[in-house]
Formats: C-alpha cells, sequence, structure tokens
C-alpha cells in the first residue's frame, strides 16, 4: 500500500478542458455503429446524458 | 464516441452486445471541436520509452460528460491518460450519486452515537480502474467528532486501509470541520456533525505476476478513528475497522496466454536481434504451439517489460533488449 504512484507523463490541467459547464452542450451528429447519423441532443429526447469519448475499441 | 471507423465500432458492439449508440469521430474533428484533443501524447509515450504509432494519433483525453434534461453540460470528468481511469460505476456514483438502498457489499458498524457504514463502487475491479471508498459516520443529534487540527489529547477523525500491496490509495479530501467551543478550555476545536461523508480514491496497480490469477481475492480493511462526544461528555476514542470484499476481475487479454508463458519469448527474441511489433508477433505465434497471441496482448506484455526496464524501444523503432 502507499501513495499514488507519480506516472511520469505530463501534467494536464484536466479541469480546464473540454466544453464549460452550465452551458450548452455543443451539437454532436455522427454515425453510429450502424452507420446511421445520430443526433446526440434528438437522441437524448429530453432525458439526462452522458457522453463518453474513449480511445479507440480496437485496442 | 471514438476516432474509429464505424467497421470497428461494428465489431466492438456486437461482440460485447452493445445497443447504446456508439459514435464514430473518425477524423477527430468533434474531439478538437470539444477541446480534449490530447496534445501532450508525444511526451506521454516517450515517458514509456514509446514512440507515437500512427493509430495513436486523433486520440482524446479521455471524458465523460453529464447532460441535464435540457443539454446543459452539469458535469465533467477529463482524465490525464488511459491508463487510469474511472469505471462505468465510479462515473455513476460521481455523477448520480448512490443508487437507492444499501449498496452491496456495505458493511457497518457502530459504537455509542456513531453508525459507519463503508462500501465500494464495485467489488470487482481491474488493474488501473480508478475506484473509490465511501465511508459514512452518521452522528446521533447532539453528537460530534472532530477533525484537524485537534488540541493535544483528543482525536481527530482519520480513516486507515490495509490491503494487498497493488493496492494504491490516493489523497482523502480534508474534511471541514466547523468551529467548536468548550466552556473553561481556551482551545478552539473543530468538530464535524450530522453526516460524514468520506471518499478514498485507491486503484489497482497493474500486476501481470498475479494476471493468471483471476478472480484473485483482494480483501481491504479499513480503521475508522474518531473521539465522539456530545456538549456536556467524550467518549473514550474508538477505532473500528471494517472489512470489505474486494476482487481481481478475470482479465480478458491474459485469458488464453499469460505473462509467464509470453514474456520470456519476447525477451528471447528480441535477445537474438531487435525486432518490430509485427516481427514479434510472428515470432511468438509461431513459438505458442496453437494458442493464438494478439497485437494487444503481446503490446501489454512488452509495456511491462518497457516499465521494468528489461525492454527499450530503439531508434529504428523496434523492441530491444534492455
Amino acid at each position: 500500500m502507499g501513495d499514488f504512484i507519480n506516472l511520469p507523463i505530463p501534467e494536464i490541467d484536466a479541469d480546464g478542458l473540454g466544453p464549460p459547464l452550465g452551458q450548452r452542450f455543443p451539437d454532436v451528429v455522427l454515425p453510429d455503429q450502424s452507420g446511421n447519423l445520430v443526433d446526440l441532443h434528438q437522441h437524448r429526447a429530453g432525458r439526462r446524458g452522458l457522453f463518453i469519448v474513449h480511445r479507440s475499441a480496437d485496442w | 464516441m471514438s476516432y474509429d471507423p464505424v467497421s470497428t465500432l461494428t465489431r466492438f458492439a456486437e461482440s460485447h452486445r452493445i445497443t447504446y449508440p456508439l459514435l464514430s469521430d473518425v477524423d477527430s474533428a468533434v474531439i478538437t471541436e470539444l477541446g480534449i484533443l490530447n496534445v501532450t501524447l508525444e511526451e506521454e509515450r516517450a515517458a514509456y520509452s514509446r514512440k507515437v504509432e500512427e493509430r495513436h494519433r486523433g486520440i482524446p483525453y479521455p471524458a465523460s460528460f453529464v447532460l441535464d434534461e435540457d443539454g446543459i453540460l452539469v458535469g465533467k470528468r477529463i482524465e490525464q491518460s488511459h491508463r487510469i481511469r474511472p469505471t462505468a460505476n465510479t462515473l455513476m456514483s460521481t455523477f448520480f450519486g448512490s443508487e437507492d438502498g444499501e449498496p452491496p457489499g456495505m458493511v457497518s458498524a457502530d459504537s455509542p452515537g456513531v453508525q459507519i457504514a463503508a462500501w465500494l463502487d464495485t467489488q470487482v475491479v481491474s488493474a488501473n480502474q480508478l475506484q473509490h471508498l465511501h465511508i459514512r459516520l452518521v452522528l446521533e443529534p447532539g453528537v460530534h467528532l472532530y477533525t484537524e487540527p485537534v488540541p493535544l489529547g483528543f482525536t481527530a477523525v482519520g480513516v486507515e486501509l490495509t490491503g494487498d500491496d497493488s493496492i494504491h490509495v490516493g489523497d482523502i479530501e480534508p474534511l471541514q470541520g466547523h468551529e467548536f467551543s468548550i466552556a473553561g478550555l481556551d482551545e478552539t476545536f473543530f468538530v464535524l456533525d450530522d453526516t460524514i461523508d468520506i471518499v478514498v480514491p485507491f486503484f489497482l496497480l497493474s500486476n501481470r505476476d498475479t494476471a493468471g490469477d483471476h478472480n484473485r481475492s483482494l480483501p481491504l480493511s479499513v480503521q475508522v478513528k474518531y473521539q465522539a462526544c456530545t456538549g456536556d461528555e467524550c467518549f473514550m476514542p474508538e477505532t473500528l475497522t471494517l472489512e470489505l470484499d474486494l476482487s481481481e476481475a478475470p482479465n480478458p487479454g491474459y485469458e488464453t496466454t499469460d505473462l509467464a508463458a509470453l514474456a520470456p519469448l519476447v525477451i528471447r527474441r528480441i535477445a537474438e536481434s531487435p525486432k518490430t511489433n509485427e516481427e514479434l508477433l510472428g515470432l511468438v505465434n509461431a513459438a505458442m504451439s496453437g494458442v493464438a497471441v494478439n497485437a494487444t496482448e503481446l503490446g501489454n506484455t512488452v509495456d511491462v517489460l518497457v516499465e521494468r526496464g528489461l525492454v527499450v524501444a530503439t531508434d529504428d523503432g523496434r523492441w530491444a533488449e534492455a
């Protein structure tokens, strides 16, 4: 057991990245796994949403 | 959303039976527009003695965004790297709080005036997943606990975890007490009352020595130390111990070929002469008696060997013995 290891990777200001809180999330319209265009906000259909951005699914 | 082409997402969704949309941002245009394109990739890879490969171009910082009913961004988490990242359960508990009812695996203990419960985001973890241990102390009305700084002779709330060496514990947010004074004493105390929530981040450091030992049990012991007082009296300082069940998930990357078999093969082959990824993959597969090793498994093995200082990258993109 110990402290978090200090990863030897450059520090980023993670909180400063991405769109600002409190504003409308930008429109995202992209093809899904079936090739159909999905509009993020339309897909939410008035519900809350969790939008995850990930590295390749192929790693 | 990832920067994969649709065909990759089709295969991934089918193999994992995913029905929610996986979006393909193949040129990382949206990733760039959202301001989460990884711009420190070269340095990051260099820190692991690795080079940026073509497949890394356009990679985002791992990010999670929570939108409310009107599409307003109400929560976000952006990680430094994909190496250590939160799980679905961690995100759910971060953004939406605990589900109603008792969390699975919750354990509890009590002493006069104080009830303690402890639970984990999830009871099955994989290496490098950021997880949280939650500790909740519920005090009876009129009871308070002390927090730092405490005058000599009093005990502040403290938490200590003991468990497997591979569990790495992060920083706990300091508890914010409110000022309190006791008639006849000069010192100022800082106290906590009502409900106190303590969150301890931790992760399991990847340990390929035990990678073949699936469902490894990693019991976690939590000691909570405190002294409960009312306006009139103080109870003796308490140290309550709660035992939580935690186990390591099977790692699908090592189901067919464990590191014990792969690592010596890699070392032997590159000792002969430096090899590219493709050359290594071919040689390792030829030696594996029909057990297929994929590029990811081999890459993970090489990663470990690099981290351990046994393998280094050469200037021409090959792997060599350190």
